[in-house]
């Protein structure tokens, strides 16, 4: 390694995903608390930090607060960080810091929902229209989540040409790499006509861009990088992060085909001591499939305008310059709302451990990526072998 | 933007009401082509526009087939009643 690491990540574990009716999301966390711990060689003893994200339907039993009491755990850090998509990156971001500071030793990061289960698709879609949106000035017009998505793309369509077709290749790629993952929620190929052909559902998006609906979750255990030796897995360090916020509400942004990805990752990149044509791999945040063209551009891979081409010329497969989301990401393998890009993070690091359930990459190191709120704000986070 | 305490860009309080020519272009739009219930109905036009003075607001396109939208395209404010609201919407507007 180039430079001494900001953490280490010792434990992960993962619940079923996709439709899992069968456990509340509490039991999701418990479970995967518990197992976390276990794979990272530890026991819950060891853990002075807990971070979650909330749930939208059951907040009471998924905070931080009450996990340490369904665990008997007395943290010192217990956080509930509802800030949308990226409290994942967050989460670690934070731990990361707070046992470089020495406030806290080992942090659970911890999150599961389920819409599926508790909202059905419907449900969902009614829902997330209510929170993306402002309440007085954007709210009354109607919008719902992925049509401010979908502004971001037909802007970035008109601007700088970027076409349907390219679009929906992101789709097929990442269905193809969920077809070759035996937990993948999609795994049934698809064609750039299949995409195309899919119900529209707000210009440009059609179904086929639009990520999963699903339950599921996860936890991280993080900890000080002199813990490495009593580790039972092969240890995984954080290399670099970096965050970077923009506008809250979507009509704010000043130009709605930046990302704040272009900063956080630049942060990141830095205090990994690399640049971005040195990655391995990367996993965006693809609620939808025009936003990891966006990412591409933002971290550097490519021009501002270039992502498009970068997608047709079969640089995200598994064999290209810079695959993207292994296991499928949320349009394939699963977007169980909130812990949605969670699972994102959790197949990076199984990537660098050799454990990738379906395509395993040669991978050392590699890029994780999210957003809050609509494009709103980024964080990145660079993880790597030892 | 939209009503605040303080401009977004010096920081200084006091912010006033000012009239403007109500025109502007269309930054982006999409239609939103399913109903959702209690809230839209089918093929909403959803844009932000930017006035001529340069805000960008929030709005819905109407007076227009959603086909017939484009980025860029000039257009005027129609506020139209929403049960107990007036809402500053756009409709075209040949200069």
């Amino acid at each position: 390694m180039a430079r001494e690491p900001l953490a280490v990540v010792a434990g992960i574990a993962e619940t079923p995903v996709g439709h899992v009716p069968e456990m509340t999301a509490q039991e999701m966390l418990l479970t995967s608390i518990v197992d976390a711990v276990a794979d990272a060689g530890l026991t819950l003893a060891d853990v002075d930090g807990l971070y979650t994200a909330g749930t939208r339907v059951d907040h009471l039993t998924t905070s931080s607060s009450a996990l340490a009491e369904a665990l008997d755990l007395r943290p010192r850090i217990c956080l509930t960080m509802p800030i949308g998509g990226m409290q994942f990156t967050a989460s670690v971001y934070q731990a990361a810091a707070l046992i470089k500071a020495g406030i806290a030793s080992t942090i659970v990061c911890a999150c599961a929902d389920n819409p599926l289960s508790s909202m059905q698709r419907e449900g969902t879609v009614e829902r997330f229209a209510e929170d993306a949106a402002h309440p007085e000035f954007e709210a009354p017009y109607g919008a719902a989540v992925f049509s401010l998505y979908a502004l971001i793309a037909q802007r970035q369509m008109y601007q700088y040409g970027t076409t349907e077709e390219q679009m929906s290749m992101v789709s097929v790629q990442l269905r193809e790499n969920a077809s070759r993952n035996p937990k993948a929620q999609k795994r049934d190929s698809i064609t750039v006509d299949d995409v195309m052909n899919s119900p529209m559902i707000s210009t440009p998006f059609r179904r086929l861009h639009c990520s999963l609906i699903s339950d599921g979750g996860g936890a991280v255990v993080v900890t000080s990088a002199d813990r490495v030796k009593d580790m039972l897995k092969e240890p995984v360090y954080l290399l670099g992060a970096g965050e970077s916020r923009h506008h809250l509400y979507i009509s704010q942004a000043h130009d709605l085909t930046y990302s704040s990805a272009s900063r956080s990752s630049e942060i990141a990149l830095k205090e990994a001591g690399i640049s971005a044509s040195e990655l391995d791999f990367a996993c965006f945040y693809d609620s939808y499939a025009m936003m990891p063209i966006i990412g591409l551009e933002a971290i550097g891979i490519c021009g501002s305008g270039e992502g498009g081409d970068f997608v047709e010329d079969g640089n995200i497969a598994p064999d290209g310059a810079l695959p993207i989301n292994p296991h499928g990401g949320m349009l394939s393998y699963a977007h169980p709302g909130r812990s949605g890009g969670w699972l994102n993070m959790l197949e990076a690091i199984r990537q660098l451990r050799r454990e990738a359930l379906g395509v395993q990459l040669s991978a050392d190191v590699g890029l994780v990526q999210a957003n809050a709120g609509v494009e709103s704000g980024e964080i990145t986070l660079i993880f790597g072998r030892g | 933007m939209y009503p605040g305490y303080f401009c977004r860009h010096c920081h200084a309080p006091g912010l006033e009401w000012v009239d403007v020519t109500g025109r502007g272009v269309v930054y982006s739009f999409t239609v939103q082509h399913r109903r959702i219930e209690g809230r839209t109905e089918a093929d909403t036009i959803l844009a932000i526009v930017e006035l001529e003075e340069g805000p960008r607001l929030f709005t819905n396109l109407v007076g227009i087939s959603p086909n017939e939208v484009s980025i860029g395209m000039d257009v005027v404010v129609d506020f139209q009643r929403d049960k107990d609201d007036v809402l500053p919407m756009f409709r075209p507007h040949s200069v």
